[in-house]
């Protein structure tokens, strides 16, 4: 086996959780369903777990976006088997719902609320927390040998392993005490008690927002109560299994200044949480056989003028996206003593729109140049 | 003959969008210096999770502090909860209410909970420096804006909340930036794309969506990163073979590049026949290689002032 492929090897056959974090537009979930794909090649029982993926992706797995686990099949046939779940925001939020509110009454009542209507499928803070419940349901299951979790696109991919009760300020401050059970009175008493109940700062409150919108507000906070002990709760046993679960991180990321910068975040955070991270995937390289000609091009630019346009482009290109390959591994090697492979993938000429695509995708990854980590330098 | 994007810059706000990843945040900050070359003065915003903006400008970050980065331009990263409490203290005037009220943090959470607020007080912040900020007199804003699908959201977010019930004067209010940002006159969109065809795809879809689903005018479209002509064939001694990797490059994507320009001029034809539609321009900005940060002020002027009209 060559050395490229056994930084994933080993990777795959160590871990029991991977957990892809890294910016939007980078390939993140094409790199996660990668390794999924890898480690199922290799004969795992391997679940997947996407957050919002795009539309193409689902779709190139020939499953649909929604909330439930599903057996992917494929054309390629492999030893190992792969089960996916492309979550979409609303069906996520409306299984917790269901799962969590006290009675199917309750529930029916919250999927009323055009309050949760609006959250369930514009709010991006609790998708984490789906995920999670999402993971913990996973786990319990035992049925997988690895899981591959990939995280939202942003630099905040990390606060709910930093903070998994965010949500419970809610409950533990009293905030349903003190602001919410006064409204939730007022409906049974008429609006004259509310500003009793609620005083000054109620009043405040309702000459801002406007008191019917409160008065949803306060139904849908109530109502969701349970709901949201339920989240914490999944929500802090899941950051446990993660400590206590063979759990690495693969930061993905790409040759450009802003991913960068967002890896370099994501990657204090991670040492600050003390998680490990395994490996950093670099997409977006140019073609291997274009950064040869890029190398070669200053020998023979003077030679060749009317090539130095696109040439020379090519070339300022490939320089740049070396530096900053570079950085990036000395940042992580700084950041956690050791060297991390970076491993760094081609541009694909094609969009992944297909199994076969995301096949080539894979075996790109498994023939991935490792920086850093062997004799070789590009 | 008139500088390229002139007559964009008349506008009080140009919002910046266009997939990830394709040059939004340098096109704006280029933009700003076509402007500050008019003689404008500038607010580049941005509202972003760590600031894109003043590394550009060699500056460390400033988060929710405008600072003049540049003669003539003030840059600001907006961040939701701030800009929340500049609006109920400034605005409304309620310094008290948010001492008492919004400093909590379970009620900073609950705003962070709230549909549509950090949107909402987005925009009112862009209408504020446009329209209402004497002490700034800021003649031009640009929003180096969300990508496409989450800048979709926030076009469509007063009309979200014109209909979602609510009253009082946060409704007032909405309707006053509703009807700002439905303004062609002083308001304008600028789409980003480059020329390869999903991109392409992507943008003719956001074009579409955009003048149905929401009241924002687009104003105009980038096509970035456009490389250069693969050059005639002439008789000339075959390549060496190192270069052949590059040379392969360089004329498939100039070949694909063609074919992703004609896809957009087909689709942009569609779009003006279509109910409502319209013309507009449609500018090629070249691929340079490498931004490095800071930028160099003069090679940033030199790229936005080659652009080409389409």
């Amino acid at each position: 086996m060559s050395e490229e492929t056994s930084v994933f090897a080993r990777m795959v056959a160590d871990s029991r959780i991977i957990v892809a974090i890294g910016s939007g537009g980078v390939g993140k979930t094409t790199s996660s369903i990668a390794i999924a794909l890898m480690a199922a090649r290799a004969g795992k029982r391997v679940g997947l777990l996407s957050i919002d993926p795009a539309k193409r992706l689902a779709d190139a797995l020939g499953i649909p976006l929604g909330s439930e686990l599903v057996r992917v099949q494929m054309e390629h046939s492999i030893p190992g088997t792969l089960e996916a779940a492309m979550l979409d925001q609303k069906a996520v939020f409306d299984e917790m719902v269901r799962r969590f509110a006290p009675s199917p009454a309750a529930a029916q009542k919250i999927f009323a609320n055009s309050i949760y209507k609006e959250v369930s499928s514009n709010l991006g803070g609790p998708l984490e927390y789906m995920a999670l419940a999402k993971l913990e349901t996973m786990l319990k299951q035992g049925r997988y040998d690895l899981i591959v979790l990939d995280t939202p696109p942003d630099t905040h991919a990390l606060d709910f392993l930093a903070r998994p009760n965010i949500l419970a300020g809610f409950i533990e401050h009293g905030v349903m005490s003190w602001m919410i059970k006064p409204f939730h009175l007022a409906q049974k008493l008429g609006a004259g008690a509310l500003f009793k109940a609620g005083g000054k700062m109620m009043h405040g409150i309702s000459s801002i927002t406007g008191i019917k919108m409160l008065r949803l507000l306060a139904e849908f906070l109530v109502l969701m109560e349970d709901v949201i002990v339920g989240f914490n709760r999944v929500g802090r046993e899941v950051a446990q299994s993660l400590r206590q679960n063979s759990t690495g991180f693969v930061l993905v990321s790409a040759p450009y200044e802003n991913a960068l910068r967002s890896a370099s975040h994501l990657m204090r955070e991670l040492k600050t949480q003390n998680y490990p991270l395994l490996s950093i995937i670099l997409n977006r390289n140019m073609p291997f056989d274009v950064q040869a000609t890029a190398r070669a091009w200053p020998d023979f630019a003077a030679r060749y003028p009317e090539w130095e346009p696109g040439l020379g482009l090519l070339t300022q290109r490939y320089r740049y996206a070396q530096a900053l390959a570079d950085r990036l591994q000395s940042e992580a090697q700084k950041l956690f003593q050791k060297d991390i492979p970076l491993l760094l993938i081609e541009e694909q000429a094609q969009m992944i729109l297909s199994e076969d695509s995301l096949w080539q995708f894979t075996d790109a990854l498994g023939k991935a140049r490792v920086l850093g980590s062997g004799p070789s330098k590009y | 003959m008139q500088a390229p994007f002139a007559e964009l810059l008349q506008k009080k706000l140009v919002m910046v969008t266009g997939k990830g990843g394709i040059g939004k945040t340098l096109t704006s900050v280029a933009l700003a210096y076509q402007a500050q070359a008019l003689g404008k003065k500038v607010c580049l915003v941005e509202s972003s999770a760590h600031d894109q903006l003043a590394p550009l400008f060699g500056s460390a970050p400033l988060g929710h502090q405008h600072r003049e980065l540049a003669p003539g331009i003030t840059v600001i990263n907006v961040n939701a909860q701030d800009n929340f409490r500049d609006f109920v203290i400034k605005h409304l005037g309620f310094a008290k209410l948010f001492e008492k009220v919004f400093t909590k943090p379970i009620v900073r959470s609950f705003i962070q909970m709230l549909p549509g607020i950090a949107e909402l007080t987005l925009l009112g912040r862009l209408y504020y420096y446009s329209e209402l900020d004497k002490e700034d007199a800021f003649d031009l804003v640009i929003l180096d804006a969300f990508a496409s699908g989450h800048f979709q959201s926030l076009m469509k977010t007063p009309d979200a909340v014109l209909h979602s019930g609510m009253v009082g004067p946060v409704i007032e209010e909405t309707k006053r930036v509703r009807t700002f940002i439905a303004d062609p006159e002083k308001v304008g969109v600028l789409l980003v794309a480059v020329p390869e065809d999903l991109v392409v795809a992507e943008a003719l879809d956001f074009v579409a969506r955009l003048h149905q689903e929401t009241p924002a005018p687009l104003a105009a479209l980038v096509l970035n990163r456009c490389f250069p002509p693969f050059p005639a064939q002439k008789d000339a001694a075959p390549a060496p073979p190192e270069l052949a990797g590059g040379l392969g490059h360089w004329q498939a994507r100039a070949a694909a590049e063609a074919e992703s320009i004609q896809r957009l001029r087909e689709g942009l034809q569609q779009f003006a026949g279509s109910k409502g539609g319209r013309h507009f321009p449609v500018f090629q900005l070249a691929e340079r290689g490498a931004f490095k940060e800071p930028l160099n002020a003069a090679e940033v002027k030199s790229w936005i002032a080659g652009a080409v009209r389409l």
